[in-house]
């Protein structure tokens, strides 16, 4: 099996595992011809939650070449950290202008690549850049890798989930994240409502405290319901916007996925009541669907 | 001795302080007529750290009593973080005017009632002058050592000298993802070759054992470095980062230059940083270049203090650890700073004492003075000696002709002790020691002597060491360390 491309878009892959890496310690990413999946499906995550995301290749690497015998794809399995730091030493700090922190070489290239050293698999990155001065320099790192057998590859499937009662484009990560944040130590479940009209609720409800924050006016994608008779839509009496459809959640989880607010541009959450929420989080502009990571965080079932 | 700087001095202090108490717990004051030094090493006496202070550095600067004689200077010991505590405190920066330090020797028995310890009790007043008339005034207690370390002077005929910029070697050292954390403790390798330096993580090369996910490697052109005087090329060494971290911090706080020196892979480096009417040296001990698994093995899981009880059990396969320091109680050499030792051991920061000799390569020149005998290995505190490296081993690579000489006119007659009779000393040594209480006498350097793996004790003293030794300036087999 071969596989070598330059990385394009270092800050956005970085900014993936970034998101990434707080779930679990190591994680499975899928090499296509058309797309980077990245996925995280351990079923000891703080939970239950998972994760499983395509990325077009083209929105982060050039040069792609892929082959080998199961159809062109390479699945391995690595460690979220050791990937971050091969990549940390490239990325450019952006945000922060300050050299202490980021890169302090300009990269000029970096070509990831498939590699065997030592009988051990790895990923093997070479990055050229230059220094303050000008001058040039080149590093090299290599990310032990385990490639995954075609037996498992097949075993990995995304969870299954019925139709979603309710999508809702969520606000700011980055607001919501701050909210989350102080909800955590308070309560370790955590409701998300929303209903048709736009109202967005997250709120906690413990024997000691109850905190309700509500958003209002957030955008209700209508998603095409495919194949579903006109008839029967007809008969069903409009959906009252005010009901509220609700799923409970762990907060340490919420917490997780939330830490993707480093690459998101655009969240929707779609609420299973009772059953899950599933929350897609669209890299770069949802039009151009460079990516999308997905996440799964299943209820937690309240028998009150 | 009395010293008193203002605020305008009390940065490059406090920076040196901090990097001080990165390198090692205890701090060491040395005050001369002319100089003063503040050094320390770190608890596997593999990098030590030392800043002068000329007298122009302060505004006023005194030493010794005229009127009841010159003494030739003060030395004491006591925890970096201490003093670091109360001049990095957040209200000193901005209100200090003048900040005043001064020793005050202890007084003798008789005249403090209350203290059970007797004579040298001294302390290391700090008096910050702040503003709105704020006097502040902090006491630290001084503990006398009779050990001071110092390390060997390098020979300069093999040395390479390099000199960089903090910043361009932080760069470097900024590539490489490094485990964080207090156990953690990663070197890196360097290799120097005619244009261009290559630096490599230790475990540089990943295979299915090692644990590691990560291997960086970084090629850089030698034009990086403002000098470039390689003796020859291509040099590699390999030491641990913690250290050189903070030198490099220090360095880069304070916008200076770091002038970098070494002579082979087993020899330690040396580290100079020169300032505004203040030098400084750091010494930091290579380790032997990757090739045993073992050893790869131990600088990843070795706890960074060694207890005693630990290294008699491994039987090491390894070359010997070198320390970067010897103890000297020599206060001249300590004056000059450049300890003539013959010894330039460079220790490899986890290792145990090796058993098997290797048989010595005459290839090193080391200058004549030998400090074999001379130091003792008594420190004035047992838990910084709890990482009983044997100062020197027996036919070691790294002894040339002369130490083998010292070596035999010890009369310890270890050249001729197999490995087992020689870690049987430790052992026994061990034992000997284990259940002892904490000496009554902070100053007792009884336990230490016992606790300490020179091999020298126990050729010169009798066994029957007894706790309560009074005074530090007992006459010994050892040089005192008051030269009256």
């Amino acid at each position: 099996m071969r596989f070598r491309a330059g990385v394009e878009n270092v800050t956005t892959f970085f900014r993936i595992m970034q998101s990434v890496e707080k779930l679990q310690k190591k994680c499975i990413i899928k090499f296509t011809e058309e797309n980077m999946h990245v996925i995280c499906n351990n079923d000891a995550n703080e939970g239950g939650i998972q994760v499983w995301s395509q990325i077009k290749i083209d929105s982060i690497f050039n040069n792609y070449r892929i082959q080998s015998n199961s159809n062109n794809e390479i699945t391995v399995n690595l460690t979220c950290e050791a990937l971050m730091g091969a990549l940390r030493s490239v990325s450019t700090s952006s945000g922060t202008s300050n050299s202490a922190s980021g890169s302090s070489y300009e990269t000029d290239e970096v070509i990831i690549k498939l590699a065997k050293k030592n009988d051990q698999a790895v990923l093997n990155f070479e990055i050229t850049g230059t220094t303050r001065v000008g001058r040039k320099v080149r590093i090299g790192h290599d990310v032990k890798i385990e490639v995954m057998k075609p037996a498992d590859v097949v075993k990995l499937s995304e969870p299954m989930c019925p139709e979603p009662d309710i999508h809702v484009l969520l606000p700011s990560l980055q607001k919501i994240r701050t909210i989350v944040e102080r909800l955590r130590s308070m309560s370790d479940v955590l409701a998300i409502r929303a209903s048709q009209s736009g109202c967005l609720q997250l709120s906690i409800n413990t024997e000691s405290v109850k905190v309700d924050t509500e958003w209002k006016n957030c955008t209700i994608p209508q998603m095409m319901k495919e194949s579903a008779s006109q008839d029967d839509n007809a008969d069903d009496p409009p959906p009252d916007p005010e009901h509220l459809f609700s799923v409970l959640v762990s907060v340490r989880s919420f917490l997780k996925f939330l830490s993707s607010h480093v690459v998101s541009t655009t969240t929707i959450a779609c609420i299973c009541q009772n059953h899950c929420l599933i929350l897609y989080v669209y890299i770069g502009d949802v039009a151009d669907a460079g990516g999308v990571l997905t996440f799964y965080i299943p209820a937690i079932i309240d028998d009150e | 001795m009395q010293a008193t700087f203002d605020a305008y001095s009390l940065k490059p202090f406090t920076r040196a302080l901090a990097c001080l108490s990165r390198y090692g717990e205890e701090l060491c004051i040395y005050a001369s007529s002319e100089t003063l030094s503040l050094f320390c090493t770190n608890s596997s006496k593999s990098a030590y750290c030392r800043f002068k202070f000329n007298k122009e550095f302060f505004s006023k600067y005194r030493v010794g009593d005229p009127s009841k004689g010159v003494q030739d200077g003060v030395v004491g010991q006591l925890m970096a973080k201490s003093l670091l505590s109360i001049l990095k405190h957040k209200t000193v920066e901005s209100t200090l005017e003048r900040c005043e330090i001064s020793i005050v020797e202890g007084v003798s028995a008789e005249e403090a009632a209350d203290e059970t310890q007797d004579g040298l009790e001294s302390k290391l007043v700090v008096r910050l002058h702040c503003k709105h008339s704020v006097i502040k005034t902090h006491k630290l207690l001084l503990l006398g050592s009779t050990t001071l370390m110092a390390p060997g002077i390098p020979d300069s005929s093999n040395e390479t000298l390099l000199r960089i910029g903090p910043r361009a070697i932080r760069d470097m050292i900024e590539q490489f993802s490094l485990p964080k954390g207090a156990k953690s403790d990663p070197q890196l390798i360097w290799t120097f070759g005619e244009t261009d330096v290559e630096v490599r993580s230790l475990e540089s090369s990943i295979d299915t054992r090692s644990r590691a996910q990560l291997a960086t490697e970084l090629t850089i052109s030698a034009d990086e470095f403002d000098l470039y005087n390689l003796y020859e090329a291509p040099t590699t060494i390999t030491f641990h980062l913690r250290e050189f971290n903070a030198t490099i911090t220090f360095a880069e706080i304070c916008g200076l230059g770091l002038d970098i020196r070494f002579t082979d892979s087993a020899e330690p480096l040396f580290i100079d940083v020169e300032g505004d009417n203040f030098e400084t040296l750091f010494v930091i001990s290579t380790s032997q270049p990757p090739g045993s698994a073992a050893q790869a093995r131990l600088a990843s899981t070795g706890p960074r203090k060694r207890l005693r009880e630990d290294t008699p059990t491994d039987s090491s396969r390894f070359k010997k650890p070198m320390k970067v320091v010897q103890s000297t109680t020599d206060r001249m050499s300590i004056a000059r700073d450049t300890a003539p030792a013959s010894n330039r051991l460079s220790s490899s920061r986890q290792m145990p004492p090796p058993a098997t000799p290797v048989t010595p390569s005459p290839g090193h020149q080391h200058s004549s003075h030998h400090t074999l005998h001379a130091p003792q290995i008594s420190a004035s505190v047992a838990p910084k000696l709890s990482q009983e490296l044997p100062l020197f081993l027996p036919g070691s690579s790294q002894l040339s002709i002369l130490d083998e000489v010292a070596l035999r006119e010890s009369g310890l007659g270890i050249e001729h002790m197999s490995a087992e009779e020689f870690n049987d000393m430790f052992e026994a040594h061990g034992e000997e020691v284990n259940i002892e209480e904490v000496p009554p006498n902070p100053n007792s350097t009884a336990q230490t002597d016992r606790i300490g793996g020179g091999l020298e004790e126990d050729a010169m003293f009798t066994p029957t060491q007894t706790g309560d030794t009074l005074s530090n300036d007992e006459p010994r087999a050892f040089y005192p360390l008051f030269e009256d």
